[in-house]
């Protein structure tokens, strides 16, 4: 006898000691019914869970059908109307709008959870995604929209909106592009600068050349700050540029690296127009002056050569305009512009002039793209924005060729991933408490009815 | 609903009344626990039943599950009963030999073994498998069978060394209980 047959006696000694057991009469039926229902509840979460991913795939598809079953037409063109994005809607990030027609934000699509978001919508189809931003950045003034619409710019950088993950870092703030995109003009805070014995933010303006990845223009304005606002404009040729710095217009060549002013013009009540503001022959540029609050505004055409005015290009009589800011110019010779205007329930507007800009208006309640004859002509709406849109901006090319296509059903893209998670878990906390029904009933009918084994 | 005619279902109480108490005591080995013990076993006639059709040999197959269960992660870790296989435990017998103590302290060393080395410890010496019908009983190979049962015995011998000691003077050797010889 060794360890091995000691062993196993001992193993039945103590296995005679089990408690016995019988079967119940219904087991086979019971057991049976038990293994159809799990396989009816894994079933039912497979389906679940097939569903949401085809939902899901199916939203992120590119080229998404309409619901008359017909692809999307792919001229670009403004949208006749915008669609306020849900909260579901994709980011830009994750899923690219493609060329894009317009930004745009306020309080109608920011909220309290997020303060920072804004949309954008495609040019060749109503794809609307979503910039999720921490802090908002207003479209039209600090974020920006090339001429082409192909890429933004914020955050100190050019990104594309077509190809993810391409971007162009940058030392400061975009203020402008160029009429044709190639260039972009940044402001650096970089030192310090003293007005009328105030410290403030310095300012130094670069001219970036986005091809060659080059500075080919810098500007230090020490001794006035780069009015707030957009009050930068490059010439069409992009051999010239104007700053609108404290109350006085600066015009420069860029045939420098460090270029100094050649014509300097004081401004009252008065505005650089914005990045469109050199007409397309370089021969002028236009500011926008409203001599008192809620009075007309006038567009002022100014000597490209010596920034003195020349004339009154057009003059919008009766605007509720707060601001106004020309992106381009059409071929009929309209310029196009974007205006602010109030919200039913706004303020009394702020005083106009140097001393106000569109940082400093309060209560816009929506923005208008305008269509603006030379003369005395009533402007075009081209659209709209829905009330609590009060930042937009437009590509510079896309509203200049005039093009506008019918809104069609948005498509907001695919879900967010965060979304999908929750929906997951969802399902499967769902599916946990359905199981546990289901065994818990399957075990108290055991327990009521023991004489049924 | 399925329709199950009345012959698989007596086919299978048949099998049931005479598989089940042979489960039970290797399912107690196994687990050192009487509902542990009920629970497994139900488990793998659950299993028999759900494949009564297809399965060629039920009271292998009834076997395979039930060590296959005892060592997997998954069902050592769900503890709950969902229903018991009667409601009516029988008296059992007492300890064949008298020696509760001896029974309790084999019972205690299987359970400081891992459930892999306590199902090779119970194929090989209370179901009398060879190696290799151990090995394909667990879907191990042949070699992990060996090593597993090496290692169980020495570790039998390191926790309950008190049973080497243990001697029935009155019963000849081939009927002492348990280990008692650990030392061979």
């Amino acid at each position: 006898m060794n360890v091995r047959d000691d062993l196993r006696h001992g193993l039945r000694a103590l296995a005679r000691q089990a408690p016995a057991a019988a079967v119940p009469d219904d087991f086979f039926d019971r057991a049976r019914a038990r293994a159809r229902q799990r396989r009816a509840v894994r079933a039912s979460a497979g389906f679940v869970l097939v569903l949401t991913l085809a939902l899901g795939l199916g939203l992120s598809r590119p080229g998404h059908v309409d619901s008359a079953g017909q692809p999307e037409a792919p001229a670009a063109g403004l949208p006749s109307e915008l669609h306020l994005p849900p909260l579901w809607a994709a980011s830009a990030e994750s899923s690219p709008p493609g060329r894009t027609a317009m930004i745009f934000g306020g309080d109608a699509t920011a909220d309290a959870w997020n303060e920072g978001r804004f949309a954008a919508v495609a040019a060749d189809g109503d794809r609307y995604r979503v910039f999720r931003d921490f802090v908002f950045t207003a479209p039209g003034s600090e974020a920006l929209l090339s001429p082409d619409g192909e890429s933004i710019a914020r955050h100190r950088a050019v990104r594309s909106l077509t190809r993810p993950g391409s971007a162009v870092e940058l030392p400061g703030d975009v203020r402008a592009f160029s009429p044709d995109g190639s260039l972009v003009v940044y402001e650096t805070g970089e030192g310090t600068t003293t007005l009328n014995g105030r410290d403030h933010y310095g300012s130094r303006v670069e001219v970036y050349d986005l091809a060659r990845r080059s500075v080919i223009a810098a500007v230090d304005n020490s001794d006035l700050p780069l009015f707030a606002g957009l009050a930068v404009s490059v010439s069409a040729d992009n051999t010239r540029l104007a700053l609108h710095l404290g109350d006085e217009l600066r015009l420069y060549r860029l045939d420098a690296a460090t270029p100094a002013a050649y014509a300097t013009v004081p401004l009252n009540r008065e505005l650089l127009a914005g990045s469109g503001s050199w007409l397309p022959d370089g021969s002028s540029l236009v500011t926008a002056r409203r001599d008192s609050d809620g009075g007309p505004w006038r567009l002022i055409r100014r000597d490209a050569l010596t920034g003195r005015e020349t004339s009154v290009w057009a003059e919008l009589e009766a605007t509720e305009a707060r601001h106004l800011r020309v992106l381009g110019w059409r071929a009929d010779g309209a310029a196009v512009a974007t205006a602010k205007l109030a919200a039913p329930d706004a303020a009394p507007e702020f005083k106009a002039g140097a001393e106000a800009g569109m940082f400093q208006e309060d209560g816009t309640g929506r923005v208008r793209l305008l269509a603006i004859p030379a003369g005395a002509g009533t402007p075009e709406v081209l659209l709209e924005t829905p009330l609590g849109v009060s930042d937009l901006d437009v590509a510079a090319q896309i509203a200049a060729a005039g093009v506008t296509r019918a809104s069609a059903r948005p498509d907001y893209g695919p879900l967010p991933p965060a979304l999908l998670l929750v929906a997951a878990v969802l399902v499967a906390i769902g599916g946990g408490v359905l199981t546990w029904i289901v065994r818990r009933r399957i075990v108290r009918r055991a327990r009521e009815n023991p004489g049924s084994r | 609903m399925f329709e199950v005619d009345e012959t698989a279902r007596r086919r299978f109480e048949s099998f049931a009344r005479a598989e089940t108490d042979g489960l039970l005591r290797a399912a107690y080995l196994l687990t050192g626990d009487r509902h542990h013990a009920e629970d497994l076993v139900q488990t793998a006639l659950a299993e028999v039943a759900t494949r009564w059709r297809k399965v060629d040999d039920p009271a292998a197959y009834a076997r395979r599950v039930l060590y296959t269960q005892a060592v997997s992660w998954w069902r050592r870790r769900r503890s709950r009963v969902v229903e018991s296989l009667t409601a009516e435990l029988p008296e059992r017998q007492v300890p064949a030999f008298g020696e509760p103590e001896l029974s309790m302290t084999l019972r205690e060393a299987l359970g400081r073994l891992t459930p892999k080395q306590r199902a090779v410890l119970i194929l090989r010496f209370y179901e009398d498998l060879s190696e290799t019908q151990t090995a394909a009983r667990l879907g191990c190979r042949l070699g992990t069978v060996k090593s597993q049962t090496r290692h169980a015995l020495r570790r039998l011998r390191q926790v309950a060394p008190e049973l080497a000691s243990f001697a029935d003077p009155v019963r000849p050797a081939s009927d002492r209980p348990a280990g008692m010889e650990v030392t061979s």
